[in-house]
């Protein structure tokens, strides 16, 4: 099994519905590393992402039952992926902060595992709204103005802080 | 300020020169399906550039699986277990009874008082109760929620209150010296649900109390709080919850086991328990209704009949 493999996702769903294992490793294949920096983005912890990104494909297999294979399959494997990431938001402890230091101003910032120096460097260059934008944009396929709408910016300034995360992310710096 | 495509291509790749330009562009972007595959194409090489090292691996995915799928045969073979028991008994107490069998009405066993409860419990059930209510009290008395938001709050809320739960109990468990008062071990449940609500805030829920100074008990079905809000204190006086919809009372007055607390309280949070503070003080006759109707259904006739003595008979 291979990206290569020539079967397209929805036939691979199909498969999976019908009892066979198989193709969820060709799907774990073809978008594993993909969902996995979709967590990346999201938490900057590469080992949280690897989990959620199992839990994910675990889920999938799970729910294989109720894909529906006459729809596309990326939209709904991100569906899973972003309920994934708002179960584990709910039931994550947020770390200890001062009262004091309340109310929405308390940024949770999940110190980076070791070994994830490189990644946590380029994602610290990027604000929390900066990745909620290439997540919004990237992986759920919105429009500026509809992403403006939801983060309660002007469309100008998703732009142009997609542009500048763009730049942050070229940087040769950033992946050396 | 209406762009062309050559404009905006120059704009990806040198960037926008000012606001005016960036929402001109943004609009063009909108619209343009080749402008906006150019921009998608340059963030999906950005993006794709983007070290990851733990990528999903199938062994630990097909753990999960395992886990789950053992645990749902055991709950299968437990089932099958307890099946098989229920019918050897039947038809043993049948062959054995037959002859002088004389069916007994069932009896509910009395729902224990309030007052005769250990300490702890007592402790327990009434900071609770607090926590419900200022939970509902915080989405409907001082936002306007949408129906999307007021649903996804209780979900939220729901589970920020069962975490909390677990360290209500544990503050009165561990022996410390002096022991902790209900008045600051509720203060302290208040606090760790605001800082819970805080990191997960809803675009039409998101007015919240920022720490809450004081509590205090001041008759057996009132109690008040002092609250930072808006930037300034507030002092609230709320009415108590009856005790049938007091989640750790029921726990106790019915026998229920977790999994029937889930549901009851599931069912329980997102119907009856919306609004619960003003149906209180506008002393709402159709709440006890709607409670029994809301809950008979969940449980066994016992329990029915134990939860109709405590919640009593619309």
């Amino acid at each position: 099994m291979s990206i290569d493999d020539p079967r397209r996702d929805e036939e691979l769903m199909t498969l999976l519905r019908a009892g066979g294992e198989e193709p969820l490793g060709v799907l774990m294949d073809r978008h594993g590393t993909e969902l996995a920096r979709y967590f990346l983005v999201r938490t900057r912890d590469p080992h949280v992402a690897q989990d959620l990104a199992n839990e994910t494909f675990y889920r999938i297999y799970a729910k294989a039952g109720t894909f529906d294979a006459g729809k596309p399959f990326r939209p709904w494997f991100y569906t899973v992926a972003m309920n994934v990431w708002r179960a584990w938001q709910r039931r994550r402890k947020p770390p200890e902060v001062s009262l004091l230091k309340l109310p929405e101003t308390a940024e949770i910032r999940p110190a980076p595992a070791a070994g994830s120096e490189e990644a946590a460097a380029v994602l610290d260059q990027l604000g929390e709204v900066d990745r909620e934008i290439l997540v919004l944009r990237h992986y759920e396929g919105l429009k500026l103005k509809d992403i403006a709408r939801q983060l309660g910016l002007r469309p100008g300034a998703v732009y142009t802080r997609l542009f500048r995360a763009i730049e942050k992310l070229r940087r040769p710096s950033g992946f050396a | 300020m209406g762009l062309r495509c050559e404009d905006v291509r120059r704009i990806l790749a040198a960037g926008p020169a000012g606001d005016a330009e960036a929402d001109a562009a943004a609009e063009h972007l909108d619209q343009c399906a080749d402008c906006a595959r150019r921009l998608d194409l340059e963030l999906g090489k950005a993006l794709s550039a983007f070290p990851v090292r733990e990528a999903p691996s199938l062994p630990a995915v097909r753990k999960l699986i395992d886990q789950e799928t053992r645990g749902f045969s055991l709950v299968r073979l437990a089932a099958v277990a307890a099946g098989l028991l229920v019918a050897l008994a039947t038809g043993w107490a049948i062959l054995r009874e037959a002859p002088r069998a004389v069916p007994a009405p069932a009896v509910a066993p009395e729902p224990p008082k309030l007052a005769d409860l250990r300490a702890i419990d007592r402790n327990v059930v009434q900071v609770e109760g607090v926590l419900a209510l200022y939970l509902q009290f915080c989405l409907s008395c001082i936002n306007t929620p949408t129906d999307d938001d007021r649903q996804e709050y209780l979900t939220r809320s729901l589970l920020i209150f069962r975490e909390v739960r677990g360290r209500i109990r544990a503050q009165f468990e561990r022996e410390s010296d002096p022991a902790p008062t209900v008045d600051a071990v509720t203060r302290d449940a208040l606090n760790d649900a605001l800082r819970l609500l805080s990191t997960s805030k809803l675009a039409s829920v998101s007015f919240f109390p920022t720490k809450v100074t004081e509590f205090s008990v001041e008759a057996p079905d009132r109690w008040r709080t002092t609250h930072q809000l808006g930037g300034k204190s507030w002092r609230l006086t709320l009415h108590a919850q009856p005790v049938w919809l007091n989640f750790a009372y029921l726990k106790i007055a019915l026998g229920a086991d977790e999994a029937l607390m889930a549901r009851l309280e599931e069912t329980l949070w997102t119907g009856v328990y919306v609004n619960l503070p003003k149906k209180i003080e506008d002393g709402d006759p159709t709440i006890a209704a709607k409670t029994l109707e809301a809950v008979l259904p969940l449980l066994s006739s016992r329990q029915q009949a134990a939860f109709r003595k405590i919640a009593g008979s619309p």
